[in-house]
């Protein structure tokens, strides 16, 4: 099913990794960049309980002189017809452990252009370039290691003036590992101006096992690649771009990953994202308004269960006036899991008229399920509209008790309950097939939770 | 239909129904009245079997069958409706899904044959009508920024649906417009028949007139303490309780 073609094997400790960085690619200009990014990584001391930004999770398993990095594998194209939702795509693009698994992959480049950073011309080049030094962050190191060991970075070109009618799917898995080992992805997204397009990032495990659908805890002890993910998508001028990011890998997994997201004049984001968990699933989302008149739409659910944990860290910059930002995220937080949610909204001083609103809404299912929400305002602008709340609540046992006395069993109406607090968010995302997809894994999570 | 002997019930250790009797037979109407802090309310959740409301003594059969060890759904699904004085809120969950999972759980629980979708949505529409009620509700959250008058309305919707052999309606009146009574009346006089039966809890006479009951029960601390026909309603309606519990 899986076969190994490659392997490039580099530890990642103090002296080897700038030396690993500086060769990883055949190209010079990415290979500076990587030995910069691993100059910047070694900095940098691995994260405690005490670091604000980890506070929540747990990194001590993380050794860095035990990490390999990826092997490069090939995958069946059958199992990847099964992996995939139910939802037409114009291109697919599967990674595994980073890598780009051409065989699998559907690339036609009819209109939009996917370019790997290897083949880039130059002014290719100088964007990749200006994006991923732009791009650069100084709260989580596992990032500037990510650009310090990627391989296959992807430029995906959404030229000006076009109307992709079905989404860009990109599947990302990560498979089952004896050894501790690391994977790192790079994606570039750049929507031309007047562009409308769809993306979707999907991301699985691949165990050794035959498939199996089910998010069980039989393969708890399983152990993955622990993956390092980056998505920069630049909207330019009055383009809209639609993105989905769906996180439904095994619980054993690992992924530490970030987005951002930047928008310049009159364009549109509208984000839908989507997880169940893992052992350490922590997502950093960053929006920065560059372009005044850009509107932002964040929507997201998270349901983790068992031990499983969840982190979003999202920060929405105002950088410029006149722009407007919309952001729901709603939890279901079950058994003895645990969810963070950090949402920060930032108005820079020249930021008048910026309009922005966040709302987390959370369900714990049980005494032991933990929350850890935290809204916060920057706002250095005077003529603003800022809006944020979280809230914390359980099942209302009045309802429960309702539902009863028409009929409804108590395993019912607990997931009827459930499936509400979520089910409107489902309305934001516009593509119907992919709506369904997502409806149904839903459904599946929460039956889970609920038996 | 149903039949209760010394019924006793707690909630949170405070003893609130103190032997309570009553005899409900097929196709009959009682009005239960009472003041404030009675047992009233309480009854309606002991019989529906809300959690917390502990029996300490006594017996429920309804058809027959003692219901008080049972879920309060399977009591649901063995005909037993309880129309709340304040129906819950559920945003989220639309009225429609919440009533066809409603229907279908009971019909299948009586052996029923299913509804398809097409034919409950054309029986949720003729009900809704029923009630006057605009079908556009259905599509909205359970009770969700319903008013006072129309969330009782959809009570009696649910009743009609769910065709169960005893009806509850905890001060189902209370709070309603003269219309919106009207309206509610009708639909429990549309319900009657020789199989099914109702217990109607209220304050006031005034519903009296147009749902005519055949008993009258006064719940006087936790007791039934007088009973009579309808004029006991008009008497009560005239002198106040006081003068009963004296007796």
């Amino acid at each position: 099913m899986i076969s190994s073609s490659t392997t490039d094997k580099g530890f990642l400790n103090d002296s080897k990794l700038c030396e690993h960085s500086a060769q990883l690619s055949n190209a010079n200009w990415i290979n500076d960049l990587q030995q910069k990014a691993a100059e910047k990584y070694l900095q940098q001391n691995l994260p405690t309980r005490k670091t604000e930004h980890w506070k929540y999770n747990d990194v001590s398993f993380f050794k860095a002189n035990d990490y390999l990095s990826a092997e490069q594998l090939a995958v069946d194209e059958s199992l990847i017809e099964k992996l995939t939702l139910e939802v037409n795509f114009s291109q697919l693009i599967v990674l595994v452990n980073g890598r780009l698994a051409e065989n699998a992959s559907k690339i036609n480049n009819d209109s939009v252009i996917i370019t790997p950073f290897e083949s880039a011309d130059a002014a290719q080049k100088e964007y990749i370039g200006s994006q991923l030094s732009d791009s650069s962050q100084n709260k989580n190191l596992f990032l500037d290691l990510n650009n310090a060991i990627y391989s296959d970075g992807l430029l995906i070109d959404i030229p000006a003036n076009d109307t992709v009618d079905a989404p860009i799917y990109i599947l990302q898995l990560s498979t089952e590992t004896e050894s501790s080992a690391i994977s790192g992805s790079q994606i570039l997204v750049r929507c031309g101006k007047n562009s409308n397009s769809q993306v979707i990032e999907h991301f699985a495990s691949l165990t050794k096992k035959p498939l199996n659908d089910s998010h069980d805890s039989s393969q708890q002890f399983s152990q993955f690649h622990f993956a390092l993910q980056q998505t920069v998508i630049d909207i330019e001028a009055n383009a809209l771009c639609t993105h989905t990011r769906l996180n439904l890998e095994k619980p054993s997994a690992r992924q530490v990953s970030r987005v951002l997201n930047r928008l310049e004049r009159d364009s549109k984001l509208e984000s839908f994202y989507f997880s169940r968990g893992s052992s350490l699933n922590k997502t950093d989302i960053d929006v920065w308004h560059e372009g005044t008149n850009s509107h932002s739409e964040l929507t997201g659910i998270y349901l983790p269960s068992n031990k499983d944990t969840i982190d979003y860290h999202t920060c929405i910059e105002h950088r410029v006036p006149h722009c407007t930002s919309r952001e729901v995220f709603r939890g279901i937080i079950a058994d003895e899991s645990k969810a963070t949610f950090n949402g920060k909204i930032h108005i820079f001083k020249d930021a008048q008229k910026s309009d922005a609103q966040l709302s987390n809404k959370n369900l714990l299912l049980t005494n032991q399920a933990e929350i850890n929400t935290k809204p916060e305002l920057e706002i250095y602008a005077d003529d603003v509209v800022c809006a944020h709340g979280a809230t914390i609540a359980k099942i209302d046992e009045k309802a429960i008790y309702y539902l009863q006395t028409r009929g409804i069993n108590e395993l019912n109406a607990r997931k009827m309950l459930s499936i509400g607090f979520i089910n409107e968010l489902l309305v934001n995302i516009k593509n119907e097939a992919l709506m369904s997809a997502v409806a149904r894994q839903l459904e599946f999570s929460l039956s889970d939770l609920n038996s | 239909m149903l039949t209760i002997k010394n019924l006793q019930a707690d909630v949170e250790e405070k003893n609130i129904l103190k032997g309570l009797s009553l005899d409900v037979k097929p196709g009959e109407i009682h009005a239960i009245m009472g003041p404030n802090g009675s047992g009233k309310s309480t009854l309606g959740y002991v019989l529906s079997g809300r959690e917390g409301y502990q029996v300490s003594g006594g017996s429920a059969e309804l058809n027959g069958e003692n219901i008080l060890e049972l879920e309060a759904d399977e009591r649901a699904k063995k005909g037993l409706f309880l129309a709340f004085q304040y129906p819950v809120e559920i945003p989220g969950v639309s009225n429609m899904e919440f009533l066809k999972a409603s229907v279908d759980a009971t019909r299948e629980y009586q052996g029923k044959e299913a509804l398809d979708t097409v034919s409950f949505m054309k029986l949720a529409r003729e009900k809704c009508k029923a009630v006057n009620l605009d079908p556009s509700f259905l599509k909205r959250g359970v009770n969700e920024g319903f008013s006072g008058g129309e969330k009782k309305r959809n009570e009696i919707m649910q009743m009609m649906l769910l065709e169960p052999s005893l009806c509850i309606l905890d001060e189902t009146d209370s709070g309603l417009d003269i219309d919106a009574l009207q309206v509610v009346a009708d639909g429990v006089n549309a319900c009657r028949d020789e199989n099914r039966s109702f217990i109607i809890v209220t304050h006031y006479q005034r519903l009296l007139d147009y749902i005519v009951p055949d008993k009258v029960h006064v719940l006087s601390d936790g007791k039934i303490i007088k009973s009579g026909d309808k004029s006991l309603a008009l008497e009560l309606e005239e002198k106040g309780y006081s003068w009963i519990e004296k007796e």
